[in-house]
């Protein structure tokens, strides 16, 4: 295998730059998919463990369709439903300008959708897995439904899910390459969507290897970050 | 000031408490003594609102926690609820302190939170109970760091920081070895000492004796007697001697 592209100073910083425009976009799927899922997963997690059936049965239903169907499909179906809308006010709200902000948005949207359902299943998890005497404990301290789970619960169901959290984050990662299968406008493409072009452009497989290094590096900063929080929350057992 | 008539209670098919009423006085220790699964600490559980009762009446000072209305079962508003339980501490077997807080924190968080009062007033408070309880240098370390002992004081504390009215202990010392159980129960009797209103689940038949104002033994769901723990223990009931007399047995083999 002959390196044309990495022996050649000029073509190099030609696509490194071309490659490095991918990073942003890549990265804002990632963050705003965090931000948006997590607390939508920790809210699914509540009403599924709820004994009221009737915000029970859906949410698992949810749940159900959400990790029975690939990731690439509920994209491609929720971008075309939507675009398919007269773009109402709300819309425009939710989503933005049609052409300028709708593709990104609903990419993000619906990578936390379908991130949250995981992450919901990774907390009822947690949530079951805190001793019944916690709650008992707070409840007779007189504390409300809402400050036992957010000042008892969540904090230690944080500390069991870490594990499975890092791994979900790290698929979250290499995930964001199925964002392509949108037509996105040209600065809002991911970097392995740039890379694909340049392959063909280039007749080369050097802007994958690039690609390659990219998702090691982010995924290393995101191990250590996970890691990092980790041993934040071993200060107790 | 306590007050409970007629509880009963159900587990499924399981009839758990068969018409429970006990009246426990300010400024008393009551020791609710029985063999497991008599329903003593289901009793207390219901006192707590940690379970609800199928029926019967309770009521704390002149707040009525539940009465039957028409044949059923009817609770006090939320407010009323929360009121009560307010005005009850719990003592848990498992301690059941809060993993990811240190014991301050464990003992001002509720008072902070919950009864509202300025951070340095709960500290200061708490300062004072852990002081009571003999773990004025513990007041930074995490639970995990504690022995069962340390623990269970420190939940004790915890109780108490919120100024109760009344203590309830189910089973305190159940998980505890016997040193351990020594501490917990001599900081008990502190508190019976000082006037405290409590009700103790317990197997320790020294302190029941000992320590309390009155024993009352339940059987299978029932209160079989409730009286003077001289009086008790030389009861006539014959149930009541059958299970003292285990434990005399008991006393004998360990020594």
């Amino acid at each position: 295998m002959e390196f044309r592209i990495f022996t050649d100073p000029v073509a190099l910083q030609k696509l490194l730059l071309t490659l490095a425009g991918g990073i942003l976009p890549t990265v804002r799927i990632f963050v705003f998919t965090i931000l948006l899922s997590v607390p939508l997963g920790i809210l699914l997690a509540a009403g599924r463990v709820s004994k009221l059936k009737i915000i029970k049965a859906p949410i698992s239903l949810y749940i159900y369709i959400i990790r029975s169907t690939p990731l690439m499909l509920q994209l491609l179906f929720a971008y075309f439903l939507v675009s398919q809308l007269t773009w109402s006010p709300l819309l425009q709200f939710i989503f933005g300008d049609k052409r300028a902000d709708f593709p990104m948005r609903c990419i993000i949207y619906m990578f936390s959708l379908n991130y949250a359902a995981y992450f919901a299943e990774i907390f009822r998890g947690g949530i079951q897995a805190i001793p019944v005497g916690q709650k008992e404990a707070a409840k007779v301290l007189g504390m409300s439904r809402a400050q036992s789970f957010f000042r008892i619960q969540l904090p230690q169901i944080f500390k069991t899910v870490m594990p499975s959290l890092t791994n979900e984050l790290v698929t979250l990662v290499k995930d964001t390459s199925i964002a392509k299968v949108i037509a996105v406008s040209l600065d809002n493409r991911t970097i392995l969507h740039l890379a694909e072009k340049q392959v063909s452009a280039l007749a080369s497989i050097e802007p994958y290897i690039l690609v390659l290094v990219f998702f090691l590096l982010f995924n290393g900063i995101v191990e250590q970050g996970c890691k990092w929080i980790e041993r934040k929350m071993n200060y107790y057992r | 000031m306590l007050s409970a008539k007629d509880i009963y209670k159900k587990f499924g098919q399981t009839e758990v408490l068969k018409g429970v009423s006990l009246t426990v006085n300010a400024g008393e220790t009551v020791a609710l003594i029985g063999q497991s699964g008599s329903g003593k600490s289901t009793f207390l559980r219901c006192m707590n609102q940690l379970e609800k009762v199928d029926a019967g009446e309770i009521a704390l000072d002149n707040m009525k926690m539940c009465e039957m209305k028409n044949g059923k079962i009817e609770y006090a508003n939320a407010k009323t609820l929360r009121e009560i339980t307010l005005k009850m501490g719990m003592v848990f077997q498992s301690f059941n302190l809060f993993p990811h807080m240190s014991v301050l924190k464990n003992l001002i968080d509720a008072p902070i939170h919950v009864k509202k009062i300025s951070k340095d007033e709960a500290i200061q408070k708490a300062r004072e109970m852990l002081n009571k309880v003999g773990l004025s240098d513990k007041e930074n370390a995490y639970p995990y760091q504690l022995s069962g002992g340390q623990a269970q004081r420190v939940a004790i504390a915890r109780a108490l920081c919120m100024q109760p009215d009344i203590m309830c202990f189910d089973e305190p010392t159940s998980a505890l070895d016997p040193m351990l159980t020594k501490e917990v129960l001599s900081v008990m009797r502190d508190l019976a000492r000082e006037k405290m209103t409590m009700i103790v689940v317990t197997h320790e038949m020294e302190f029941a004796r000992d320590v309390s104002d009155r024993v009352v033994f339940m059987e299978n769901g029932k209160i079989i007697q409730d009286a003077p723990p001289k009086k008790l223990f030389s009861s006539k009931n014959e149930r009541v001697q059958r299970f003292l007399g285990l434990w005399e047995e008991e006393k004998q083999n360990a020594t």
